[in-house]
């Protein structure tokens, strides 16, 4: 997850790594020398963007040790896990000519062991330590079930020097399912505290801009941020985009670096809206400068909630019909859509023991119901014709109702709607029928 | 099988069928060998038809191919200097991959309109052209390929390597053997890292080989970036989509990837498929297809809207065609369809229709009608009130004499060639005119005021007559912008449209005099024509109002104060008004009241509500309620209401379950069942005692308790019933409504 790239060219590599001092010196002493026996399993894990798939790298590299490292979402089988991490060993490249495969077939984690031991030979690795990196191991355990028991014991059942090195987000507790797991080394990365985020961050500066002067940029970004959000890079990117921003009264000399109160009144109302559409990423770079530039008060049209969604007469309408029948109850249905509904039976008490219907969500409807209902509000007489039930099918695919069931039961099929209440409303308003008197929560 | 998945693909579920392509044999065949001959007419006279049709099928067909590449050039344009400065940027100068902070997949976004059917042709141009302009190594992902991560990763590294090698065996083989490049792309395993070694070798090193060959090279060898399209995210599996954007991210350096996402509705799906984690991966840009209901308006006016198809739709043709796409499926290509079969129908059972050709072909074709075509001209009910008409000398002449007849018959078709050239121009102006008024008594499309027009001549309609009124109050700078637009839609017309267009240019003149005039007393002026306004409104709203002594009085000052104060301006504006209200009276007329529309327009709404608007279930309950309308059987025709033993086991058993609750007890339905089949015979029964009935009763005869059963689990397979497990011998009834 934390695909972190050197951050400067120069410098030796303990130094480029920030604030992991701590685990590194762990680490460091855990792999000791090259021939120095190693721990069976080491268990890295924390949040995303604390840097475990980066010091891990790095640490290797630095020590020129053997190593495989593997991104466990990449291998959906064992076989190509395996292959994986001997092909990586032995260093073979894959081509044309070897038709794209490796040249020794493994499927089972017996042969891998065995064929573990032939590469180690090979390269007389015998006296040193040989590392696989499993990245994201928490797909280890949807694999076989012998496959996670098996790496963490590998250097026992292959009797070499092998460290596996598992890094994954999810606390060790949830790796153990059954009996029979080697323990292995826990090595926890925690979150990063403001403070180191801010030092981490100004590594970002660009150049021509003193550090200092970055370092107080960021310290802003942070103070609207960090509230919401801790994850390094994400913050990284947030600091990116808008640094153009901060800077523009100075590219066009209306304030000066120093002047720190005027660049904070520029940018603040940008980071406010910055922070409404955190995590989307609907803006890539690009379209949110043109949009910055724009210096619209309002969100772009993409970000508003209540996207206008284009639909044909009728799928309006059965989509109002799909939102009645799964949120009222079907008794409900004479009194809302029947000419001669009688006296409406509803005490207090029956009210107050229904839970809210927006609560407890939309409820699964037959097609017929859907069907009455749909004819009942549409004021006009409409065709049955085939059309009309290709659009339902059209807003299942649509994703705004859900079919229950397999799709090829023809008898009585079940929806559900799976539309908000403020959308639907939206698209009552369009073709001017007014949905909340037709629901039972909300009508009187 | 491209071809089957795009058909198949379509929303609506069911069963589809693929005859075995014989296109050769077909070939043999064209349109007009499966045209009737019509009235006895000659054989020639079929090939003509089929001639004429032929050739308006085919320039539709290219006007319609040229429009939509038309409409998708600039999201196409777009889209590719998206795709191609993606990673362009991302190595240069751009500053967050630059400084290494995080690389992101390009993402563009394509918002593609509800109507799926259209999407995969669209998939299909996207395709071919961003091999030929960005890069040739491009696929096309479908959600069905999303079942497992296997699936999805070999068909990506599968149709990637497959492609260059299609296409290494096409071009030169100096840049490499082809044999030792030939892999089996069976064998290959679907991982990224086969991809990354393929990439590097196939692609990192022929690329500059050969740029130094060709100095100048192609814009297809400038980018070597991997496009991904994605057709309908939405319905691919989310986990399996999550992990492939994750694997990709993790070879972005080495791969240069970039994905298209076909979303329908909008960009907040994205969220809904993909979680936060795997979103940050990507820089998204949003690009939106036309809507559908723009480019709607655009077919419409290039293929109704236009004298250069003689070929029109009637009033309830065309609204029925835009009934189906606006209520049923914005689907743009559904609409061209049904305006093509209008066509072939047309063509196909008027047999006058081949004179519905461009206006120079047209004389020759009336110079060798027929006496029987000629008849068949006669019996046209508008050429029928055109003479009755005219006086009973030139009715004799008309009728009796063919060669005067042709004459006429050339004129007749004259007119209407130049109401087309006229009318459409005309229809434009008015259309500025009120597409903006408050409220749109005309509606505010171009596509509504014409489907008005067809229906009754427009001055004779209620909206017209509010229009009018409004433009009453134009204001000096409105109605010239307004007389700009309609004298530039008139600037290239000639004739008739080109005095018009004089006229309103010298009335814009003299608009714009009275500007100038105006100036000196500018104070004076404006007052008045503010005063104007306001007296023009008041004058206006006595007439719908009740008029009282008091309001009559009252309007009565106002009336004479208002002739004193009467400005320039507005008798100019009243004077234009007047002007444009002759213009349209005399050309927007409507195109039944002209001679020959016949052959011209076609209305035949029934049958094209019978091809483009399948009702299956109607149509099985037509069939169950009265089942006449398909056997024709004079024993089946009775009431729909009724039920006899004279119609078919299945109906009766169909008319008696509809009488029912949501169970029905089976035993009952029985004894209904044979109480109806024997209904006869039960009047004779009756006096033999009742003994023998109570028998009856209980012991049904086996071949009418057989024949209800087979009726029974005939409406079970109809899908009217379903056994339950509530209640014994007991089935649920499953339809309610009779549609």
């Amino acid at each position: 997850m934390t695909m972190s790239q050197p951050l400067t060219s120069t410098g030796t590599w303990n130094q480029e790594i920030l604030c992991r001092n701590k685990q590194i010196t762990l680490l460091q002493l855990l792999m000791g020398k090259k021939s120095h026996a190693t721990p069976p399993a080491i268990f890295i894990y924390g949040h995303s963007s604390t840097g475990k798939t980066f010091v891990t790298k790095k640490l290797l590299k630095s020590t020129e040790a053997p190593h495989a490292s593997i991104n466990c979402v990449e291998c959906y089988s064992q076989r190509l896990l395996y292959e994986e991490i001997l092909g990586q060993l032995s260093g073979q490249v894959l081509c044309a000519e070897n038709n794209y495969t490796r040249s020794s077939r493994c499927e089972t984690m017996n042969e891998f062991v065995r064929l573990l031991k032939i590469v180690i030979e090979e390269n007389e690795w015998e006296d040193q330590t040989v590392y696989i990196v499993l990245d994201n191991a928490e797909r280890l355990r949807n694999m076989e079930g012998h496959i996670l028991p098996v790496f963490l014991r590998l250097s026992e059942l292959s009797k070499c020097n092998v460290c596996v090195i598992l890094l994954t987000q999810i606390i060790w507790e949830k790796f153990s399912a059954t009996s029979g797991y080697v323990e292995p080394l826990k090595i926890h990365f925690p979150d990063y505290s403001k403070n180191e985020l801010l030092e981490i961050m100004t590594l970002d500066t660009p150049e021509g801009f003193s550090k200092a002067f970055y370092s107080s940029y960021v310290n802003l970004l942070l103070s609207v941020f960090h509230m919401a959000c801790r994850d390094l890079s994400e913050l990284r990117h947030l600091a990116l985009i808008n640094f153009p921003k901060y800077i523009q009264p100075i590219e066009k000399g209306e304030a000066t670096q120093t002047d720190v109160h005027k660049l904070w009144r520029n940018i603040e109302p940008h980071l406010k809206k910055a922070l409404q559409t955190l995590f989307l990423r609907e803006v890539s770079s690009s379209q949110w400068e043109e949009y910055q530039e724009n210096d619209s008060s309002s969100l772009p049209p993409l970000l508003s909630s209540t996207t206008q969604v284009e639909l044909p007469f009728y799928s309006k309408y059965l989509l109002i019909a799909a939102y009645l029948a799964s949120y009222n109850p079907a008794k409900s249905d004479r009194r809302f859509f029947a000419k001669n509904h009688g006296k409406i039976q509803q005490t207090k008490r029956m009210k107050k023991a229904e839970a809210s219907s927006q609560l407890i969500g939309p409820k699964v409807f037959q097609l017929e119901r859907l069907m009455a209902i749909f004819y009942s509000i549409v004021d006009v007489r409409v065709t049955p014709s085939a059309e009309l039930f290709a659009q339902i099918s059209s807003l299942v695919s649509l994703q705004m109702l859900s079919q229950i069931g397999s799709g090829d039961q023809l008898d009585t099929p079940k929806f559900r709607c799976c539309v908000s209440l403020e959308f639907i409303r939206s698209v009552s308003r369009t073709v001017n029928f007014d949905i909340m008197k037709y629901l039972y929560e909300f009508a009187a | 099988m491209e071809e089957a998945d795009a058909v198949t693909s379509s929303v609506s579920k069911g069963v589809f069928v693929f005859k075995p392509s014989s296109k050769k044999k077909k070939r043999s065949f064209e349109a007009e060998d499966y045209f009737p001959r019509l009235h006895k007419e000659s054989a020639s006279c079929t090939t003509l038809r089929g001639d004429v049709y032929n050739g308006l099928r085919t320039n539709m067909e290219d006007d319609i191919g040229d429009l939509s590449s038309e409409i998708s050039k600039k999201l196409l344009d777009d889209l590719t200097k998206f795709l191609q400065n993606c990673h362009t940027n991302t190595n240069g100068k751009d500053r967050s991959t630059a400084r290494g902070c995080r690389t992101e997949l390009p993402t563009a976004v394509l918002i593609t309109g509800v109507s799926s059917p259209d999407h995969s042709s669209i998939f299909r141009a996207l395709v071919d052209i961003f091999k030929k302009r960005v890069s040739p190594h491009v696929i096309r992902l479908t959600a069905n390929q999303s079942s497992s991560l296997k699936t999805l990763m070999s068909a990506v590294v599968g149709q990637f390597i497959g492609q260059e090698d299609a296409m290494s065996e096409d071009e030169e083989e100096e840049t490499e053997e082809p044999s030792s490049s030939y892999v089996n792309v069976r064998k290959i395993p679907g991982t990224m890292q086969v991809l990354r070694s393929w990439y590097q070798a196939n692609i990192q090193t022929v690329a500059p080989a050969k740029k130094k060959k060709t100095s100048t090279p192609s814009p297809s060898q400038a980018s070597h970036s991997l496009v991904i399209l994605f057709e309908d995210v939405g319905s691919f599996v989310p986990r399996v989509l999550q992990d492939f954007v994750h694997i990709t991210s993790q070879y972005l350096p080495s791969l240069p990837f970039s994905f298209v996402f076909g979303f329908p509705t909008s960009v907040a799906a994205v969220h809904q498929v993909i979680p936060r984690s795997v979103s940050s991966l990507l820089r998204i840009e949003k690009f939106q297809t036309q809507p559908a209901l723009v480019s709607l308006s655009q077919i419409i006016e290039m293929l109704l809207l236009t004298p250069n198809y003689p070929f029109k739709l009637g009033p309830k043709v065309y609204h029925l065609l835009s009934d189906l796409f606006l209520y049923h499926s914005f689907s743009v290509k559904a609409f061209v369809k049904g305006i093509q079969v209008s066509l072939m129908e047309h063509f196909y059972c008027q047999p006058l229709s081949f004179l519905c050709c461009s206006s120079e072909e047209s004389p020759s074709y009336v110079t060798s009608l027929t006496h029987t075509q000629l008849e068949l001209c006669r019996s046209l009910k508008s050429f029928r009130r055109y003479v009755e008409s005219l006086p009973p000398q030139e009715q004799r002449a008309l009728l009796l004499d063919d060669k005067h007849a042709k004459g006429v018959l050339n004129d007749l078709l004259e007119i209407i060639y130049e109401y087309h050239k006229n009318f459409f121009p005309v229809l434009k102006c008015l259309h500025h005119l009120t597409s903006r008024l408050p409220h749109a008594p005309l509606g505010r499309k171009l596509r509504e005021l014409y489907g008005m027009t067809l229906e009754k001549h427009i001055v004779e309609q209620e909206g017209y007559n509010q229009a009018v009124g409004l433009w009453r109050l134009y204001a000096r700078e409105e109605l010239m912008s307004h007389l700009d637009a309609c004298i530039e839609t008139l600037s290239e017309e000639e004739g008739q449209l080109e005095e018009i267009s004089k006229k309103l240019t010298l009335y814009r003149q003299q608009l714009e005099a009275l500007a100038n005039t105006g100036h000196l007393p500018a104070p004076k002026d404006t007052s008045e024509t503010e005063e104007d306004s306001t007296n023009d409104q008041s004058h206006l709203q006595p007439r719908t109002g009740k008029v009282t002594l008091h309001s009559l009085q009252e309007q009565l000052l106002v009336e004479a104060k208002k002739k004193k104060e009467l400005t320039k301006y507005e008798v100019l504006r009243h004077e234009v008004v007047a002007f444009l209200h002759r213009v349209f009276e005399k050309i927007l007329v409507a195109p039944q009241s002209l001679t020959l529309h016949e052959i011209f327009y076609f209305d035949d709404v029934s049958k094209i509500r019978q091809y483009l608007q399948a009702a299956p279930r109607v149509a099985v309950q037509t069939a169950l309620t009265n089942p006449y309308v398909y056997l024709q059987n004079d024993a089946c025709k009775v009431d729909p209401g009724t039920v006899t033993d004279a119609l078919p086991d299945i109906c009766i058993v169909y008319k008696l379950h509809l009488e029912y609750g949501r169970l029905i007890n089976l035993y009952d339905w029985l004894q209904a069942f044979v109480t109806v089949v024997t209904g006869g015979e039960e009047e004779k029964k009756k006096t033999k005692g009742k003994k023998a009935e109570a028998k009856d009763e209980k012991e049904v005869d086996p071949q009418l308790h057989a024949r209800f059963i087979r009726a029974v689990s005939e409406l079970q397979f109809l899908g009217f019933i379903k056994p339950t497990k509530q209640k014994t011998d007991h089935v649920q009834r499953l339809t309610w409504g009779g549609c």
